[in-house]
């Protein structure tokens, strides 16, 4: 909320400077977003009139021109702006003027004439960053009065950050009692009105108490309607409203000022001198102010003449009542309306108006009253008019104000920090929070009742008490102590340790961990995986076709930011996520799912993996193999896959005892491309559920071998369907429990000759006994029937075995 | 003089130890054994030393003089059966596996969660996608709150949202648990808001809740001056003001000390902060709150607060612009 320093000091005394006010609003919990200073003209600054422009007689570009600024004489100024005109109202700064900047302004000779001042633009006062030309000064205002008075302000404008529940800091005088409090100084309120005009007030009946628990009515009469005087104008034009004329500006003024929205009618157009505050009747329409006509239901209140509704109650005026230049006297209407009721009929008409954004949050019943005056006064002061003596006050809900108990040994054990009970009372008392009577029980288990204020509807328990007295005393003052008690800290959630695991063996295998979007745009077909459309969640309110959809795979994303790599230059692109992927089903919350993905693109740096694998899936499934290892997940085989997301006959599927890890191979062309991919990308997706019940629940140690190992090599010729887990499984099979390790060190494919169509799969093998070196006859045994085994079970052919060396 | 003769032994065996060929093995010939060498010079000096002065300093320089051959005619050795290494450019880049950088935000994160769990706090995780009363209701957070409308929070079904804030946890937790409480929660938020520098529509914070019988706002000063001064450095100073939370009573904002200028007001903190940073809310949990989980507010006192990673970081590393750690731009993740 905008508000101006002068404004303030009228209700309360104001630190030394807008920026010790500043401190003190934010300790309050009101901190101010920006400040706005004045513009302070100096008074040889002057409206001047220019009667000539003549071209210069020694420059071209330049004017000299004869001003007329009120005084005897003409003053003869060089002027550079090309829109300077004769007849133009003109901001003249006159020689030993200082401009804003601090330049002071001396005579000169400019091209070899005298100029005796300066006719200034909007820059060179300080009022823009850029103009082009001099300042013409809008309307005629009178020559040589100085700027400072019609264009000039001294007050400073601050914008206080007001939290939802504080709508009574929306006003000048909340405020200024929040200021005051701080400061220990007093609210200044004015002094009551004294009305003596006469006339008579219409009728007012509340139909429905609970929909308006206060009704207030005043008559000004006498009025001439015109424009506000200026310093009216700066305020309200400085806090961001748009002035009209001196009624509306004068209601719109005590809104400001107080938080009490004011509503006036021209008197003479309400009909049967009634006011009737009721519901409106099916069928009933009003025309409002600004020019909109709506359609009533019974769920919208109403201020009616004995016929008709006048206006809307709380959200806005008709135009038919409304203040015209015509308008002689006003009915004044202040009033509580139900907060409820005023937030459903303005939901309802789709209209939303400073006036019902207060009623909403909920007036100050009692300042109804200090409003209404306050108008009135102001329309006596700047409309001429006369207060007539009569007021109406239909207070049908009026109560006792409810009383909160504050237990200082509560607040203590709150705070942390003990509050004497006298400096309770004093530090409440301070903000209009009255105790209801003295202090019960022991000094440090007192207990007190305070009344809650009329202004503050955000007051209704203890601990918004203990808020109130440690706001005054000041969070400063709260103790900093440590944890007194010791908990037993409870195990951490598994997942968060998997993902930190998987996370750190990726890195650590060369990976850049990413963290992408989880709201992407239209998943592809590819990256269903089964999915169906109506198990992905859409969002109901989305912020761009780009993010409407949770994310049902880590893979879309990840590629994109991949692409984007490439795009810019980075070579070799390896990426790791571990993150949460989301499906509609099973209702209401879905379900969501944690995967890790590893994406592959690019190619290596030459240097430093000179001879570097070719084949980037190896590459891709030897870090997954690596990471599997690390987690003590093994016993599992590979199988092919052939969702759309992986290129055709690339696909493979991790299958493991406990469920399927995941599934890898060469990103789909009709994925990759569209992303901008040239060059094939590889990925793999991982399921972390999968891994986590893959994995050792607790791992023993094992005997390290005590006997060597003899090591054999063989080669094999297969056929190319054959893969080599079925070699290794029968190999597996076949070598018995001496066969301690078996693993593929080569492949050929060959091209031509013979085995054309072929491939050799070379094997390095390694027997063993926990109990004794092994014979050579036993490991000759052990391989003869391994070869048996896959020439019998995968028609192999064998092409050689080798001796290896012992380890 | 023998302190003399017994430094001139070691360094001659440490100089020949280095020889690295023929002619740095001539030069420390020269050097110690030479007939120039200072040791010869001692030897030759002996005759104008008194008698019982002579006997001990010929003794040990003698001595001395053949260590240093013994380590000559080692070396000499050395140098003749070992071949020289390939000629190489020693100044080559090694061959380097490739590294991979953690993303900063996962750093952070563990590192938040150290500094807790070093208090005895424990991790605690909820949904991403969360129900009305988990995320509003329970959190004293009335039907018509504004951050409930559409403009605020992203939804997915009647009731049904991405949570805007990981307050939401605080609640499943201790419906799932009696008290004491001593948890963080770090977690993604999803705001509807307009994206720029410093807003983006996915976020990262991090909660943190402690309930017992005696908790009170002190320790949530010294809970969380002890994290932001382990978090920015000792130095760091930290300053409460009140704020408004619904689910908290009394609310506070927490700020540190603009490390930027010190304290003097600057582009960063704003010139009318007084040089404080805005870093996190907080508060003393509401009794409605408690309520919703079924903890007797009269029993037992909590706090919770809730923080920004992302902030913290772009104001601890200078990163300039929220939507940097979404896009993944390795250039920006190895740097850290």
């Amino acid at each position: 909320m905008k508000v101006t320093w002068s404004w303030l000091s009228d209700w309360t005394a104001l630190p030394g400077s807008p920026e010790a006010l500043a401190q003190i609003l934010a300790m309050r919990g009101l901190p101010v977003q920006s400040l706005e200073r004045g513009a302070a003209f100096d008074p040889m600054i002057v409206v001047g009139r220019v009667l000539t422009a003549d071209p210069h007689p020694n420059a071209d570009r330049l004017r000299l021109c004869t001003v007329d600024v009120g005084g005897p004489s003409r003053l003869s100024i060089v002027c550079g702006a090309s829109n300077v005109a004769a007849g133009q109202r003109v901001a003249v700064a006159q020689v030993g003027a200082t401009l804003p900047d601090g330049t002071k302004l001396r005579k000169a000779k400019i091209r070899g004439v005298e100029s005796q001042g300066m006719i200034c633009s909007e820059r060179e006062l300080g009022l823009s960053e850029e103009s082009e030309g001099i300042w013409v000064l809008p309307g005629e205002p009178a020559v040589g009065r100085p700027l400072q008075e019609i264009a000039g302000s001294s007050d400073t404008v601050l914008d206080v950050e007001i939290t939802s529940n504080r709508a009574d800091c929306v006003s000048v005088r909340g405020l200024a009692r929040e200021i005051a409090s701080s400061l220990g100084a007093a609210l200044r309120e004015p002094e009551p009105l004294h009305a003596a005009g006469s006339g008579t007030l219409p009728r007012v009946v509340v139909e429905q108490p609970a929909d308006c628990a206060r009704y207030m009515a005043r008559l000004v009469t006498g009025l001439s309607i015109g424009p506000s005087p200026a310093w009216l104008q700066r305020r309200l034009e400085a806090t961001g409203f748009r002035c009209i004329n001196n009624v509306v500006d004068a209601t719109n003024y005590v809104l400001r000022e107080y938080g009490q929205p004011i509503h006036a009618f021209d008197a003479a157009r309400i009909g049967g001198n009634e006011i009737r505050v009721r519901r409106a009747r099916p069928g009933e329409r009003l025309t409002l102010l600004d020019d909109r006509d709506v359609a009533l239901h019974e769920g919208v209140q109403v201020i009616a003449d004995r016929s008709r509704p006048m206006a809307l109650a709380g959200i806005m005026g008709g135009r038919d009542t409304g203040v015209s230049a015509a308008t002689q006297s006003v009915v004044l209407e202040s009033a509580f309306f139900d907060p409820r009721l005023t937030r459903s009929a303005a939901a309802s008409l789709g209209i939303q108006t400073d006036a019902s954004i207060r009623f909403v949050q909920g007036v100050d019943p009692v300042a109804v009253a200090l409003a209404l005056d306050a108008t009135a006064r102001l329309l006596a002061e700047i409309a001429g008019g006369t207060v007539a003596a009569p007021v109406v006050d239909e207070w049908p809900g009026r109560g006792e104000p409810a009383v909160i108990r504050l237990r200082l040994g509560r607040l203590a054990r709150l705070l942390g920090m003990a509050v004497e009970p006298a400096a309770a009372t004093r530090a409440l008392a301070s903000l209009g929070i009255e105790q209801a009577g003295g202090w019960g029980g022991e000094p440090s288990e007192a207990e007190g009742r305070f009344r809650v204020p009329p202004h503050r509807h955000d007051l209704s328990i203890e601990e918004d008490l203990i808020e109130e007295v440690a706001r005054v005393v000041g969070y400063d003052a709260i103790p900093t102590t440590l944890l007194p008690t010791a908990i037993a800290p409870a195990a951490d959630p598994p997942e968060t340790d998997i993902t930190r695991r998987v996370v750190d063996l990726a890195t650590g295998l060369g990976f850049h961990e990413a963290i992408s979007h989880v709201l992407v745009g239209t998943i592809p077909p590819e990256v269903r995986d089964g999915v169906a459309d109506g198990e992905i969640w859409e969002l109901q309110n989305p912020k761009s076709r780009e993010l409407r959809h949770l994310r049902t795979s880590l893979l879309p994303d990840l590629l994109e930011c991949a692409a984007r790599n490439l795009h810019v230059g980075v070579g070799d692109v390896r990426l790791a996520e571990v993150g949460k992927v989301f499906r509609a089903v099973p209702p209401p919350l879905g379900s969501e799912r944690l995967e890790a993905a590893l994406v592959l693109a690019g190619t290596p740096e030459a240097w430093d993996r000179p001879g570097a694998e070719p084949d980037r899936y190896l590459e891709l499934r030897g870090a997954v193999e690596a990471m599997l290892q690390a987690l003590g997940i093994d016993g599992w085989r590979t199988g092919s896959y052939h969702e759309a997301c992986f290129r055709r006959g690339s696909g493979a599927e991790l299958r493991a005892p406990a469920g399927v890890l995941g599934r890898m191979g060469e990103v789909a062309p009709s994925l990759a491309r569209p992303l901008g991919f040239t060059q094939p990308v590889w990925a793999a997706v991982l399921d972390v559920a999968a891994i986590v019940g893959n994995m050792p629940s607790g791992r023993r140690y094992r005997e390290v071998p005590r006997y060597p190992a003899s090591k054999r090599d063989l080669a094999v010729i297969v056929r190319s369907g054959v893969t080599h887990e079925d070699l290794l499984a029968t190999i597996r099979g076949a070598g018995g429990t001496l066969l301690d390790a078996a693993w593929l060190f080569d492949v050929y494919a060959f091209r031509e000759g013979e085995h054309a169509g072929l491939r050799s799969m070379a094997y390095a093998l390694e027997f063993r006994s926990p109990e004794r070196t092994l014979t050579d006859r036993e490991v000759d045994e052990g391989i003869a029937a391994i070869v048996r085994a896959l020439e019998s079970e995968r028609g192999a052919r064998i092409r050689g075995a080798a001796e290896g060396s012992r380890v | 003089m023998i302190e003399r003769i017994e430094s001139l032994g070691a360094e001659g065996e440490r100089v020949l130890a280095a020889a690295q060929n023929a002619s740095d093995l001539e030069a420390a010939r020269v050097r110690f054994l030479g007939r120039k060498s200072e040791l010869t010079q001692i030897l030759r000096g002996l005759k104008d030393l008194a008698p019982d002065e002579r006997a001990r300093v010929g003794a040990r320089a003698n001595e001395t003089r053949a260590r240093l051959e013994a380590a000559f005619a080692a070396t000499e050795a050395r140098l003749a059966t070992e071949s020289p290494g390939e000629a190489r450019d020693v100044t080559l880049p090694g061959r380097r596996p490739p590294v991979g950088h953690r993303h900063l935000l996962d750093s952070v994160l563990r590192e938040v969660h150290e500094i807790f769990a070093g208090l005895g706090f424990s991790l605690a995780v909820g949904p991403d996608v969360e129900d009305d009363q988990h995320n509003f209701d329970a959190l004293n957070m009335p039907g018509d709150h504004p951050a409930r409308a559409e403009t605020d929070t992203f939804y997915l079904g009647p009731g049904v949202l991405l949570r805007p804030h990981t307050s939401s946890v605080q609640i499943r937790v201790m419906e799932s648990q009696p008290p004491p409480v001593r948890i963080i929660c770090p977690g993604r938020a999803y705001r509807n808001e307009a994206i720029d520098a410093t807003h983006q529509v996915e976020f990262h914070q991090v909660e943190g809740l402690y309930v017992d019988r005696n908790v009170t706002m002190g320790d949530l000063k010294g809970t969380l001056d002890y994290f932001l001064k382990r978090f920015f450095g000792s130095e760091t100073e930290i300053r409460f003001a009140p704020s408004y939370y619904p689910f908290v009573e009394p609310g506070a904002s927490v700020d540190i000390r603009c490390f930027f200028c010190g304290g003097k007001g600057c582009g960063v903190c704003g010139p009318l902060s007084g040089g404080w940073l805005e870093i996190l809310g907080a508060g003393m949990v509401h009794p409605n709150v408690f309520r919703s989980v079924g903890y007797d507010p009269e029993v037992w006192t909590g706090w919770a607060f809730g923080v920004g990673v992302e902030r913290l970081i772009m104001l601890r590393h200078g990163v300039p612009d929220i939507r940097m750690f979404l896009n993944n731009d390795v250039r920006f993740l190895r740097q850290f």
